[in-house]
């Protein structure tokens, strides 16, 4: 990426960084939030006396705010954008579409890595997770590889919102079906075999079992070589129909003029 | 004098249409499904030249397309028909060179982040122009000044309507551009600060700082005091397009003042 582009994704991470911050009541919520979600599982597993669930629910809530944060941050930046009216005067100026886009998200992905950060080690301190045998070059790995698939259908998403202004199917279809099947809360493996048929065509399920398989069970790479090649395979199918989906999305709002209207 | 080439023209427009297709209701797409709906025809057969360091004036009732035509030469929204050229560059083609020589002005005050100061806002719009760094604090620095902003750190919510304005001007100045393009430029301003904003684009900007500037308006005065060239629009389409000279002697009219000459061109 050109020295460019970075200093311009910087100066958005500056921008929302002083925005977000100005909100400190929000801001302090949701450490509130992660601390309080950490302490339902642990007593849960607790109740039903399955210790080692704690350390597979955490892995799944934590990394599927990844998910989540793909979906909403380019949708719902890009609209409220709109909203301010600012996205105008980005655009105006000569900047690559591309890199308002990367900037636009970035602050919201530097908190999300923040905030997992924050739930493995509270996991880690106060709730007894092991993470001892931890690959964490393939957790990295797999991180990375999760991120940019995730991306790819937040692009999507964000393409549509574009035209539909205030539905957002993607998210919608997405988001409501990775809490049940996507393995953040339980294996999908004890899913009825007809639904279990959806979770593997769900890029997440993939993800979660490498994280996992990485953080948990401390896997090389070579085993977890199938959640890789999987991811891959997700990406280089998502990453040019989410840029085609985009850019036709940009393009239809052009015509019609209402790139700036929400 | 010879004919004007493209290369001449700050900005040039040649045969441009535009026309808006309205979404279909549900009932509608149940009624017709394969049927577009009617388009509306805002802007048409538009031709003007505007000369380089010229200041032009685009004057028309509210809705007769003058908006959508700036949106149009900054690359906003994209032609029906018809070619906009910036400095010779097709806008459409070559979107990123052409944005290089624009600066957008709107009469919108919701175009900055309401959280961040003044100063905060431009240096972030400054990185989008390229400007980074110490160059970055310096532009903004400079920009504050030409547009006579002295409390830049005061959060951007906190400021009036002029100051609003202005911290736009400031901000379309950051990339140097070479052609102004202004949208309603005193439309939230008081009398005082719309003719302190008229001085100063005729004298620091037009004149010492040699800006094309392109700008809208409803307001006759405006244009009077403002513009070299003026020309009038109504309903899309270019009804006439010179000096106010040129136009008020084009009336076949006795005793014509700026409000008859207006009335016969709209009108026409």
């Amino acid at each position: 990426m050109p020295i460019m582009s970075i200093r311009k994704i910087l100066s958005f991470i500056r921008k929302d960084a002083i925005i977000n911050m100005s909100y400190r009541t929000i801001f302090l919520m949701s450490f509130v939030r992660i601390i309080s979600s950490t302490l339902i599982f642990f007593f849960m597993a607790k109740l039903f006396r399955k210790p080692e669930y704690f350390p597979f629910v955490l892995i799944g809530i934590a990394f599927t705010s990844y998910l989540y944060t793909s979906l909403g941050t380019f949708s719902s930046r890009f609209r409220d954008e709109q909203a301010a009216g600012t996205l105008e005067a980005m655009l105006v100026a000569p900047t690559k579409t591309k890199d308002i886009f990367i900037g636009i998200g970035a602050w919201d992905y530097l908190f999300t890595t923040f905030r997992v950060f924050i739930y493995i080690l509270l996991g880690v301190l106060f709730f007894g997770v092991n993470l001892n045998n931890a690959n964490i070059l393939a957790a990295i790995l797999i991180l990375c590889l999760s991120i940019i698939c995730f991306s790819c259908m937040g692009i999507s998403a964000a393409g549509l919102v574009l035209i539909f202004k205030r539905m957002n199917p993607v998210t919608w279809i997405i988001g409501g079906f990775t809490g049940l099947v996507g393995g953040v809360y339980f294996p999908v493996e004890i899913l009825p075999i007809w639904i279990r048929g959806i979770s593997y065509i769900l890029p997440l399920t993939y993800s979660l079992k490498g994280l996992r398989g990485a953080l948990l069970y401390g896997n090389s790479i070579r085993e977890l070589m199938p959640e890789i090649l999987l991811l891959c395979i997700f990406i280089i199918v998502l990453f040019p129909l989410s840029t085609l989906i985009f850019k036709k999305a940009m393009k239809k709002t052009k015509i019609d003029g209402s790139l700036v209207h929400y | 004098m010879g004919k004007l080439l493209t290369m001449d023209y700050a900005i040039e427009i040649k045969n441009l249409k535009k026309i808006f297709f309205e979404r279909k209701g549900f009932t509608e797409i149940l009624r017709c499904p394969f049927k577009r709906k009617e388009g509306k025809l805002v802007l048409y057969n538009v031709n003007l030249g505007i000369e380089k360091g010229s200041i032009f004036c685009l004057l028309g009732p509210n809705g007769a397309g003058k908006t959508t035509l700036i949106k149009i030469i900054c690359t906003l929204i994209l032609p029906t028909e018809g070619k906009v050229f910036v400095n010779g560059v097709d806008v459409e083609k070559e979107e990123w060179r052409a944005k290089g020589f624009i600066g957008l002005v709107t009469g919108e005050e919701r175009s900055f982040f309401w959280r961040l100061s003044g100063r905060e806002n431009l240096l972030f719009f400054a990185s989008l122009y390229n400007i980074h760094g110490k160059k970055a604090s310096k532009k903004v620095s400079e920009v504050l000044e030409i547009v006579r902003i002295d409390d830049p750190k005061k959060r951007y919510q906190e400021y009036s309507g002029g100051m609003k304005q202005r911290l736009g001007i400031a901000r379309a100045l950051l990339g140097n551009p070479e052609i102004l393009l202004m949208d309603e430029p005193t439309k939230s301003l008081d009398p005082i600060a719309a003719e302190e904003l008229r001085k100063f684009l005729k004298e620091k900007l037009c004149r010492e700082l040699k800006t094309t500037i392109f700008f809208t308006t409803h307001q006759l005065n405006e244009a009077e005091k403002l513009a070299s060239k003026i020309a009038i629009i109504n309903k899309g389409e270019i009804k006439v397009s010179g000096t106010l000279d040129e136009l008020m002697s084009g009336v076949k009219q006795d005793n014509v003042d700026l409000d008859k000459m207006y009335a016969y061109y709209v009108n026409s």
